[in-house]
């Protein structure tokens, strides 16, 4: 009985307007869209390479390690042409030095300011908001324009149990979405495939893409489930329509910008700029207290311009040096762990709320999938963090630079060879992390799927069908 | 057998649609339900097909509580709406194919489908044209015969004839007479008392929610049955 239902509903929608419009976006939009990320990410990879050999071009013969600037370039994420996400914003590039720590760069330019203005028309876009809007409009009506063509109280002096017809309904509308975008989809990868610009199908990547579809199914299937409740819960077709588009604003627009609103509200956090100037303070203070604590050492024991004073400078400062560099490392790391915690909380925050939007999920699973998201930033950090401390424990700290008020500056250049030094390389998260943080978004989508359908299905039972 | 035992329903703002019902539609007798609108006829028909629950009393179809098994029950009665408004979309046999296999029906033929279609009286052009295109005669027909080829024991209709031309009202009922002669109890609701008259075996009359009158086809064609409906109608409410 439920596949007759099926069958039918696939027809009755096959047949309507709607089918149509949604084919023609499906199969303009989504091979479109893939066609032009791919296009934007093959220029982005050109960018990265050609970054990387003018730096290492420049980096050649030795470098003093006092002012020599150690780079490390970010690729780009090959599926950021499923989903953008955080990859324009993210830091490309970041430049570890002596003096002002690490510093990062995003030194993308502007190539398209309307798709700057407007967002960029990716996968994400098109699932989350474009096909989302198109579920609704399949099944707004799907229980009142039954009711209101007499064909559901046909149905019902049938004997048949009303979930068959709800099941029918689902599936019907949904199966027959699946062929235009099934269809779109398989194009827009054959497309990426023979364009070359990235290969899909293998190892990781092939699983990625495979979680990034179905996480899409389930997104749109639980606009299909709402869509099905609204119609159940209203008797016109014209006020399920009205009702589902002003939940449909509310959870695509409102709730995941508010979220963050939200957040900052109940749990505020300090800026970036005011934490770089507490570092900038921090940094200051010491190297006032080491240029004055040298100053004492210089003026009672040290005051010898010879290279026997000069061995013995060295010999004095080591300690000194080595004091205030642990207070200023353990001041900076003080601060950065504070914001980072109390940065973390109000993400946990604004991501928590936001979550009530299966936009928020959709967006979270599929940027993460991306190597676009939240994890990827963090990961952004970590790596730059870690090769700032390596860069400056092998590069840094072969030489130093003092500048003691009244009796001059100190230094040693530290004569380096550009070839040792430590190159950056990109580790993106495996599969399997990024599944550890993603699976509590991709059961959210489940979750919203059963209970969407559990409510239509409490109100069907219950609906009068005269 | 259709069967209504005290049938009652008050609707939840204290309403009273039906007040104690009771009546029966024997195999191969045809039950008119006469009365005005709001009187009853239709809450009756949706007793019957458990889109209400009634509030006392019960309805069965072939000895089958309706309330206590109503996906039992239905498998035994078909049912015509006033307004047939179908899947426009489809061709005549697609919406007939539909509601067949909704009944049950799941092996027949397309010569099944146009031998039903034939019966109500489509014309052959009509069977594989969009519904949309229909005329509300012509749906009508359709409706009927989607009744016809659940072949169920019980037919419920009602108004089945609001909207028929003369030609198809007279088709219409050679059609209720030939499913009596197959041993179907038709129970149908209806102003058309003149219809009524030329049918059924037995009439009653509702207003109110009660059945005021019962009448079998010796009785009621013995007196002037306008009259007595005419009478009903105008005298005040109880």
């Amino acid at each position: 009985m439920i596949k007759t239902i099926i069958q039918k509903e696939m027809l009755d929608n096959m047949l309507s307007l709607r089918f149509m419009i949604t084919l023609v976006l499906c199969l303009v939009l989504i091979p479109l869209s893939i066609f032009v990320s791919a296009r934007q990410y093959e220029k982005s990879l050109q960018d990265y390479n050609q970054s990387v050999s003018l730096y290492r071009e420049s980096m050649h013969g030795m470098r003093n390690a006092v002012d020599v600037e150690v780079r490390g370039i970010r690729p780009p994420s090959p599926f950021s042409i499923f989903a953008g996400g955080l990859e324009k914003t993210l830091p490309n590039e970041f430049v570890s030095t002596r003096d002002s720590g690490l510093l990062m760069e995003n030194n993308r330019t502007i190539d398209d300011p309307l798709s700057a203005l407007f967002g960029k028309m990716d996968f994400l876009f098109l699932v989350g908001i474009v096909l989302s809007l198109m579920a609704i409009l399949f099944t707004f009506d799907a229980v009142t324009r039954e009711a209101e063509r007499g064909t559901l109280r046909l149905a019902v002096s049938n004997s048949l149990p009303r979930h068959h017809i709800l099941i029918g309904k689902y599936a019907g509308h949904f199966f027959t979405f699946l062929i235009p975008y099934a269809a779109s989809l398989l194009i827009g990868i054959l497309v990426l495939s023979v364009s070359g610009i990235v290969n899909l199908f293998q190892g990781e990547y092939l699983v990625r893409l495979l979680v990034i579809i179905a996480a899409s199914l389930l997104y749109i299937s639980v606009f299909f489930n709402l869509g099905l409740l609204v119609s159940t819960l209203t008797r016109r077709s014209l006020t399920a329509q009205i009702s589902l588009l002003f939940i449909w604003v509310l959870l695509i627009f409102v709730l995941p910008r508010a979220s963050h609103i939200a957040a900052r509200i109940v749990h505020p956090v300090k800026t970036q700029q005011t934490v770089n100037l507490e570092k900038a303070l921090v940094r200051k203070n010491i190297e006032d207290e080491k240029a004055a604590a040298l100053n004492q050492e210089f003026s009672r024991n040290l005051n010898d311009n010879t290279n026997e004073g000069a061995l013995k400078y060295e010999e004095i400062r080591a300690p000194i040096v080595a004091r205030l560099k642990q207070k200023e490392n353990e001041q900076l790391a003080s601060i950065e762990r504070e914001y980072r915690l109390n940065k973390n909380r109000q993400l946990r925050l604004a991501s928590g709320i936001s979550r009530i939007s299966p936009l928020a999920s959709f967006t979270f699973a599929l940027t993460e999938l991306s190597n676009t998201g939240i994890i990827q930033m963090d990961n952004i950090f970590e790596q730059a963090g870690q090769f700032h401390e390596t860069i400056n424990r092998e590069v840094h700290s072969q030489g130093y630079k003092d500048n003691i008020p009244g009796l001059g500056m100190r230094m040693r250049m530290g004569w380096i060879n550009t070839e040792s030094i430590p190159k950056f390389y990109m580790q993106n998260p495996r599969l399997s992390q990024t599944m550890q943080k993603v699976w509590i978004d991709i059961f959210l989508l489940f979750f919203f799927n059963i209970l969407f359908f559990a409510a239509a299905y409490m109100f069907f039972i219950r609906y009068d069908v005269r | 057998m259709l069967q209504a035992i005290d049938l009652t329903k008050r609707y939840e703002d204290g309403l009273l649609a039906l007040d104690h019902i009771n009546f029966e539609v024997k195999q191969g007798e045809i039950f008119c339900l006469l009365g005005a609108n709001g009187a009853g006829k239709t809450t009756t028909m949706n007793l019957f097909l458990n889109f209400i629950e009634p509030s006392d009393g019960t309805a069965f179809i072939n000895s089958i509580d309706v309330t206590k098994e109503p996906l039992e029950a239905k498998k035994y009665v078909s049912y015509v709406s006033e307004n047939v408004m179908l899947y426009g979309n489809f061709t005549a046999r697609q919406n007939l194919d539909f509601f067949a296999k909704l009944g049950g029906k799941t092996n027949l033929t397309k010569d099944d489908y146009y031998k039903v279609m034939r019966r109500v009286g489509l014309q052959e052009k009509a069977f594989e044209a969009k519904l949309k295109t229909f005329s509300k005669g012509m749906r009508q027909k359709l409706g009927i015969s989607i009744a016809i080829i659940k072949d169920a024991d019980n037919i419920l209709l009602d108004e089945p004839t609001s909207g028929l031309d003369p030609k198809a009202g007279s088709e219409f009922l050679t059609i209720l007479q030939d499913l009596k002669k197959e041993g179907k109890a038709v129970f149908m609701s209806t102003h058309d008392i003149f219809r009524a008259k030329t049918v059924a075996d037995r009439v009653g009359i509702m207003k109110d929610g009660r059945l005021v009158m019962l009448r079998t086809r010796e009785e009621f064609l013995e007196v002037d049955l306008e009259k007595i409906y005419l009478d009903y109608m105008q005298e005040p409410a109880a």
